[in-house]
This record gives C-alpha cells, structure tokens and sequence, in this order.
C-alpha cells in the first residue's frame, strides 16, 4: 500500500473542509425573541454596571457583606429592586446629552423595560432625567413627545415639560412645549395626571378626553374636552389580552389628529395630514404604522385597509419582530387580493415566517413556486425548500428537491448545496 | 432608590450602520451606554457564533456573552486602538471561553467521567443526524486539547478568521500562530483521519490509496 504524503497545504484544505461542515452545524444562531431577550438583560447589566462603578468599592463591599451577612441570619436573601432601563428605537446613537430628533428625521421611540415608551416628534428635544425602579422622570426641552405609561400598583413617572412638572401612574398622553412661544399643552387620552406650574400652581387635575393649553404670554389656561375616552388604561402585560399582544387594548403613543372625527369612516390608514403606509415605512417609521394600525384596531386595518397599506403593514411588523401581525396582514393579502402579485408574495414571505416550523414553511415555498413559477422569489422559495426538507427529511427526500433546483436555478445562491445532495 | 442616568442619546439621521468602530469605540471609551449598546448590536452575533463553537455545539453561552461585553465596558480605556476594537473582542471572547473550558475540565474532574470527555449536549433534533455525529467526533478530538489550541483551531478553522486575524486576537505574533497551528492541525488532522466518519469530510486528502487506487 502506497500511502500519500500529506502536504501542510492538503492537510489545511482538508481541515478547512471539515470546519466549514462543523460551521454549518453549529451556526450559533437563536430566535429573535432570544436575541432581544439577550439584548435586554445586557442592558440591565449595563445600567447596573455604569451605576456601580460611581459608588466606591469599599461601599459595596460593606454592603454586599451586611446583606450576605443579614441573609444568612434571616434566611433570606436581600434584593433590590432593578432600575428601569431604556433603549431608543432609532437610526442612530451618538454621544450627546440629551434626545434629540431633527426636524427631517421620524419620529424616535423610546421603550423602557417595564412596558411603557416614549414617542418624540420630529423637531423635539428632551432627556431621561432619572430612572427608577418604580418609574423615571422625563424632561421636555421643547417639541412634542407622546408617553404611554403602564399602569402598575406603585408606577411613579414624571414629566417636567418647560416649567410645567406632569405626575403620572398609569396613563398615556401627548405633551408639547414651546419656549418661544411659551405655549403648554397636554392632551390626556387615558388614565388621569396632575399638572403643575405658571397658572397652575395648585395643580389641575385632568381626565382622559380633556385637553389642557396654557399660554404663558397671553396669561391664559384652558381646558377642553376633544374626545370621550378614547382607549381603556394601558396595563401590565398580565392584564393584557387580544391579538396584537396588548397592542389592541393599550391607548396609541402618537398624538391624536386635530379633527377628532379622523377614525370614522374608510380606514385606508393613510389620513389627509400624514404620508401613506407606504412612504412611512419607506422612510423608517415602522413603530408609527403599527401604531396606527392599533389605533385603527387591527381587525378593521385588515379588513378595510387597501392593498399597498396591508403590504407596508406587513413590512412594518416583520422589520419590528412581530410575526403575529406580519402573519395576519400577509394573510389578508392573499384572502382579499388574491390574484394579486402581492399575495403571491405573501405566500413566499409566510414560508420565510415559518421555517421555525419547517413543514409549514415548505408547504408555503410550495404554493409560492406554484402560483409564481417565473416570480421573484422563485429561487430562493426552492433554496429555503431544499434546506427545509433536508433538516426535516434528511438527504435523501431532499435529493429531488436538489435535482429540481439545479435544473431551474444551476446557478443560484443555493446551487452548490444542491449538488452537494444530488451527489450523494 | 434613584439613580442619575449618566448619558441620555442623541438621535441623529445618521443610520447607525453608518458609524465606524472608532467612532464607536471613541464614545464607548467614555462610557456612553449608548455606543455600548451600539457596540453590541453590531458585535454579539459574531461572539456568540465564536462562543457556540468555541464551547461546542449545544453549549450555552448567554453568561459568556453578557460577560465579553461587561468586560469590555470595564476595560474600555484599555483598548488603545480604536480602529482595533474587532479584535480587541475578540480577544476578550477568547479569555472567556478559555476560562469557560478550563472550569468545564474541572467540573468534569469532579464528576469522575469515563473517559473524561464533556457532555453531550442536546442537539436540535432537526439536524443531519450523520453530520452532527461527525461534528460530536470533531469536537471529542477537540476536547484533548488545551483551551488555547482549541480555540485557535475553532477560530481558523471553523470560524474561517484569517491567520493575522487570529494573531491579533491571541495577541501574539503570525509567526507564532502559524507555527501552533501548524502543530495542532498535524494532531487534528491525524485524529481525524483516524475516525471512520470524520475521514469522509477530509475530502480526497483523508483516504490512502492501496496499490496506486484509492481506497473507497
């Protein structure tokens, strides 16, 4: 027997070969809800971390060995409370002290870690001033912002808008400020708040549907009533029921329209103030459109919306990671435009939803390959097919799913797998 | 209890996709929470790649990678280099893991195994059950390792890092790291050539041949 010798180059290529085999079975991924679990506790750990090095080390070791100590003796062991924490939801991050959104940008989204979030208008300027553990406080510089605040048994937020201080348990309401011209209005629409400051030193007192402008200039305050109570008080995710995961049943974050007559009728979510669907998702403002469509109510945004709105609410869901209305909107397209381009689409794009279920996801690469056999995802459809069938059947029932892909597609993305199973 | 939110962000129209790592390992280093949460936007999939098949397939790795980017964040200032930051995680990666598998050997000590070899770990059921019995045979082969070997095994060779990229994130020189891989392919590639399964997925280098044939 003749054995080779083995340069060093053939003895890498060979292990090269054997890694790239291990890469592809150890992939390293997790679920999206993972991913954004995992986000979340680092930036509790953040917070923690960026609290605790302010505070001198034999502070903490003092402490941390009185607790340890009275946990022994107790029997219990000494807690506190986690600060709330809070991401923005925007473009960018840039080392600044403040929230600030320019005037050409969309509006930014601020979500704190117990629920509740914060909606800046373009134009707006603002800053976390505190954070809690049973609230925070927010100051508004100048411009508009919407805070939507879950209701929890001891919530404590505030909001200092110019010279006005807004207490709040639970609520949800638009704020605006302008020091030029010295211009105050909060419009409550749920929940109840306290507002305090020039002209209200006492504190008003406001209820859900009542509007509240306070012109510093001219002297005068009013209160007015532009709604009855739009939406029922946004609560912990406990209390909470309905499709959208509490979406249906929480008061929307973005100020109401001036007429408040603007849900009536056809609900196309493209209103005569703002840009459709469309536009709005093209530019970044998914938060925004699902926003609009919890306002609207989801059931009648899927059965009343037009074709391009459903497609962009579509859009809007799967970017933010909400895969039970992507679902939906998806569906509606195929139940009410069914002849559509777009509802073939929907076929390819549920398939892409459901290869967490991978028997699903083939069944719905088939019908999109069916209806759409020259369509645009018809490649990649047979590709994620191939992969399916392969995870769940194993090679051998993925051999003519490879057989069929490199017939139609010998050069595609997903070529060189297929012929690595036609081959075996 | 309260606490005074040290830096607030600043939203811009600059996509954060735009924002190079100096830029980002400038404001990190000044401890703006915002950049490090940028920094583990951008970064986290790629340690938890490095993680799971540093550690093995199956491994859980959400402490380790919590601990890389806390770590990070406390030795911030000593990344001297911004535009080094890539590897600089890298190498905070590499001390983790290598502290992860130096604690697995010892708990498996303790535990008095067989053969001392590590847990099997759960697979997802879905897999190849032929490739993942090949990539349970690799990393056995692995396991006889030391840390450091392993990991720079992982990394060339599954992770697909270039050799200067490795260098860079063992802080160590291309010469050095070429002449410890070097060493550690000969044991691999030997081991692997030696298991009736792994010799498929050498290729035709894996196979001897008998009278001038190949052996099949």
């Amino acid at each position: 027997m003749t054995v080779r010798r083995k340069s060093s180059v053939d003895r890498d290529n060979a292990l090269c070969q054997l890694g790239r085999m291990a890469a592809t079975q150890v992939p390293g991924e997790i679920s999206r809800d993972q991913e954004s679990e995992s986000r979340w506790r680092f930036r509790e750990n953040l917070a923690r971390e960026a609290f605790a090095s302010n505070t001198t080390r034999w502070v903490i070791a003092t402490v941390a060995v009185a607790a340890l100590v009275a946990a022994l003796f107790f029997g219990w062991r000494a807690r506190s409370p986690a600060l709330i924490t809070f991401e923005v939801d925007s473009p960018a991050v840039v080392n600044q002290d403040y929230l600030l959104v320019p005037s050409t940008s969309p509006s930014a989204h601020v979500r704190f870690s117990d629920g509740s979030d914060l909606t800046l208008e373009p134009g707006a300027r603002g800053r976390v001033a505190a954070l809690r553990a049973d609230g925070a406080a927010i100051g508004l510089e100048s411009g508009k912002a919407s805070l939507r605040v879950v209701h929890r048994p001891e919530t404590h937020w505030s909001v200092d808008a110019g010279p006005f201080a807004i207490t709040v348990t639970g609520t949800a309401f638009d704020v605006g400020w302008s020091g030029a011209d010295q211009l105050f209005e909060v419009t409550l629409r749920s929940g109840s708040i306290t507002v305090r400051g020039p002209l209200a030193t006492a504190g008003i007192r406001l209820t859900a549907g009542e509007k509240l402008i306070v012109n510093l200039k001219a002297g005068q305050l009013g209160v007015e009533q532009i709604a009855s109570a739009v939406d029922p008080l946004p609560r912990a995710p406990s209390m909470e029921s309905g499709d959208l995961g509490g979406l249906a049943d929480e008061a929307p974050p973005r100020k109401t329209s001036a007429s408040p007559q603007a849900r009536a009728g056809n609900v196309s979510g493209a209103s005569e103030a703002k840009a459709s669907w469309s536009k709005r998702v093209a530019a970044g403002d998914f938060d925004g459109v699902l926003a609009d469509a919890q306002q609207l109510g989801l059931d009648a945004a899927l059965t009343r919306s037009t074709l391009p709105d459903l497609v962009a609410l579509a859009d809007a869901a799967r970017y933010k990671g909400r895969a039970d209305v992507a679902r939906r909107a998806l569906l509606a397209q195929r139940e009410r435009f069914g002849s559509s381009t777009a509802a073939r689409t929907a076929a390819f794009l549920l398939g892409r939803l459901a290869e967490s279920e991978p028997e699903v996801a083939i069944a719905w690469y088939d019908r999109y390959v069916s209806e759409a056999p020259n369509g645009e995802f018809a490649a990649e459809a047979l590709g994620r097919k191939l992969v399916a069938v392969h995870r769940v059947s194993g090679w051998q029932a993925a051999r003519p799913v490879a057989d069929e892909y490199l017939r139609r597609f010998p050069h595609g993305a997903y070529a060189a797998r297929a012929r690595e199973l036609a081959s075996r | 209890m309260t606490a005074r939110y040290p830096r607030p962000t600043l939203i811009s129209s600059t996509p954060a996709e735009e924002i190079d790592d100096v830029t980002l390992a400038e404001d990190a280093a000044k401890g703006d929470p915002g950049a490090h949460a940028a920094i583990w936007d951008r970064y986290s999939p790629l340690v938890r790649r490095v993680l799971v098949r540093g550690l093995g397939p199956g491994s859980e790795v959400e402490d380790q990678l919590q601990e890389v980017f806390l770590r990070f964040y406390r030795n911030r200032t000593l990344l001297r280099d911004h535009a080094a930051l890539r590897s600089f995680l890298f190498g905070i990666t590499l001390r983790v893991a290598a502290t992860e598998l130096r604690s697995r050997r010892i708990r498996n000590w303790l535990r008095l195994t067989k053969d001392g070899v590590l847990d099997d770990h759960e697979s997802a059921p879905t897999d190849n059950p032929e490739a993942r019995e090949a990539v349970k045979r690799l990393y056995a082969i692995l396991d006889r390792l030391n840390a450091r070997s392993r990991l720079a095994f992982v990394l060339h060779y599954v992770d697909g890092l270039e050799l200067t990229e490795v260098a860079e994130a063992f802080g160590v020189s291309l010469a050095t790291v070429k002449r410890r891989l070097a060493r550690i392919s000969v044991r691999v590639f030997a081991s692997a050539q030696a298991d009736n399964l792994l010799v498929q997925y050498l290729g035709d280098i894996g196979v001897p041949r008998e009278n001038g044939q190949r052996r099949r």
